[in-house]
């Protein structure tokens, strides 16, 4: 082989595009909730065009301070962390931040939490009524409140009722992010998919703690708080892997994601799409070098088109029963 | 908004200056180019893919030269992120991200800064009393600022001789414990009476300890002074977005929020803030 075709064999022509609840992505990499802003933030640092998909902090109905500090607490391979969804709001969130996202050539997911059932609602009609938003996320696993959100992610009839509920108004997609505080979250997926629900995202943070020994008091301001970062990552892939087995509508993997390598690991148990949640903080740039990576990894096992990638995963030849 | 760069820089030097503290240089120039005064780097300890400890750590820029396109970092070795730090020698390569948050304000028409900088706050500070002299300059006044140095014990007050080689347009005093943090701000009240000056004109600059902040910033109310403090926190992602480094200020107008009061980040509000909108812990 001569040097122009190795050239043109290893070009820019993978395709790393993903259809997923009716929007086109221009790459399987999209940013999670709560660790990129509304991407004022890191607009500074690069340009997030370049990303998939961003997905903005919950929005609440009413402005909120969240939880008193310490908000965060680094643990081995991770950190813990309860914000308390703090967040400028429904009405700020319309009119300070959908401005800017307007700009956006990027998709953008608004993420959705709530109360009870009439908040998820109320923000939805708002939020499709506003226009600027790509689709909705709902966020019913949000583990740092004392009360809301998880309670509806733990139990299938209540992730039904709030899916079906803001499905039956909704004139954008409507993805739920599933919590992997659960026995079993195939069923949780299930109950989602039935409702309608156009894509399911996991996992949201499991809940973990941490205690200084000295005092005998608890790290964190709220006792408890969502576990994030590389530690969580093959929690997050097993969850992944089953729900993509179970369900027929895309899957967006979630948890610990720092390299391509780990990103590509979800795609082959069955992703359509990742998001980078807090390596966004101590790797700034690692959604670019993620998407970069994966064009390596295609090009090097010569498939021209990330789908062909997608649940690929090679299973052992079944144990035992012999 | 001002650009933020992600870099993967050289150490040029790194230096012992005090007891567990460091100076780091590296090799930063879009950095050097746009820092301001009081704003902060995050820098990366651990060696790449390598998740112990996971977090960056904020570290004040103390001095930038824009010709050589290095900054220089003063930190102190607190925890395993900064022992891992330490270990850098030159050649080596450390990830930062900067400039961030929001640095001093520094107030043409003042008559006279004063700097107060307890321990590690000399940091912050340095940088800002650079560009207060290059103010002095213009203006021929002297001594234009007054920095005020001091900490715990006498082995805690570093960086003296750099403050002191600004030259004339600086007076340096140095503190150990708070009597005498007192006692060199009433010489600084007394000599400003007789030069004539009125306190309301003047600024004061400080960082360090949280209750050296809160006193020093009801003394500066107290004399109708200007008063801007640098706030110190624990971080994670450095420009606002995961909201971990929150301290109270009031609500200015506008806020939907019925309270009096919300929590910014020190990170992207600060950490620099005007004295009267931090809402001190009880």
């Amino acid at each position: 082989m001569n040097k122009q075709t190795a050239a043109s064999a290893t070009g820019t022509s993978v395709d790393l595009r993903v259809e997923m609840a009716g929007l086109v992505l221009k790459n399987p990499v999209m940013v999670s909730s709560g660790t990129f802003g509304y991407g004022e933030e890191y607009s500074r640092i690069y340009d997030i065009n370049r990303l998939g998909a961003i997905v903005a902090k919950a929005t609440t109905i009413r402005p909120k301070h969240g939880n008193p500090p310490p908000r965060v607490v680094e643990v081995v391979g991770g950190m813990l962390s309860c914000c308390g969804q703090q967040n400028v709001g429904l009405e700020r969130f319309i009119s300070e931040k959908l401005p800017f996202i307007r700009t956006l050539s990027v998709p953008f997911f608004a993420n959705v939490a709530g109360e009870i059932v009439d908040d998820y609602v109320f923000i939805a009609e708002k939020l499709c009524a506003a226009g600027g938003i790509a689709a909705l996320e709902l966020n019913v696993s949000c583990p740092n409140l004392q009360q809301g959100g998880m309670a509806f992610g733990v139990d299938p009839a209540a992730v039904k009722e709030i899916v079906a509920a803001v499905k039956k108004i909704s004139s954008l997609p409507v993805v739920c992010k599933l919590t992997p505080n659960v026995t079993d979250v195939v069923a949780i997926a299930r109950a989602a998919e039935e409702a309608g629900a156009d894509a399911l995202s996991l996992i949201n943070a499991p809940l973990g703690m941490a205690i200084d020994v000295e005092t005998r008091r608890p790290k964190l301001g709220n006792v408890v708080g969502g576990l994030t970062g590389p530690a969580i990552k093959p929690l997050a892939l097993r969850m992944v892997w089953q729900v993509a087995q179970s369900v027929s509508v895309p899957v967006i993997g979630i948890g610990g994601i720092t390299t391509a390598e780990d990103a590509l690991e979800f795609i082959i148990a069955g992703a359509t799409a990742v998001q980078i949640g807090t390596a966004n903080f101590f790797r700034p740039l690692a959604p670019l070098e993620i998407i970069a990576g994966m064009e390596d990894y295609l090009k090097k096992h010569g498939l021209d088109n990330i789908k062909e990638l997608r649940g690929s995963l090679e299973l052992p030849p079944a144990r035992g029963g012999h | 908004m001002q650009d933020i760069f992600e870099v993967k820089a050289q150490v040029t030097t790194q230096e012992k200056v005090g007891p567990d503290c460091h100076l780091l240089q590296l090799a930063a120039p879009q950095i050097a180019a746009s820092a301001r005064p009081g704003q902060f780097v995050n820098v990366a300890c651990s060696r790449q893919y390598q998740y112990d400890p996971l977090l960056r750590r904020p570290l004040s820029i103390y001095r930038v030269s824009p010709d050589t396109g290095i900054i220089e970092l003063i930190y102190k070795v607190r925890g395993r992120g900064t022992e891992l730090l330490a270990q850098k020698r030159a050649g080596e390569i450390v990830a930062v991200l900067g400039p961030l948050g929001k640095g001093f304000d520094i107030h043409e028409g003042t008559s006279r800064a004063i700097l107060v900088a307890g321990g590690l706050g000399v940091a912050s500070l340095m940088f800002l009393a650079q560009e207060l002299a290059k103010v002095a300059l213009g203006k021929g006044e002297e001594p234009y600022v007054h920095a005020l140095i001091g900490g715990h014990s006498a082995e805690e007050i570093i960086c003296v001789d750099d403050y002191s080689a600004l030259g004339s347009p600086v007076k340096v005093h140095t503190w150990i414990t708070r009597a005498r943090l007192e006692q060199e701000l009433e010489k600084v009240l007394e000599e400003l009476s007789e030069q004539g000056v009125k306190t309301n004109t003047c600024s004061l600059y400080t960082c360090g300890p949280e209750g050296m902040l809160r006193r020093l910033a009801a003394w500066a109310q107290e004399h109708q002074m200007l008063c801007q403090v640098s706030l110190e926190s624990h971080m994670s992602c450095g420009v606002g977005a995961c909201q971990s480094c929150i301290c109270k200020t009031s609500a200015g107008t506008g806020n939907t929020l019925e309270d009096t009061w919300k929590y910014s980040l020190v990170c992207r509000d600060g950490p620099v803030f005007n004295a009267e909108e931090v809402i001190w812990d009880e």
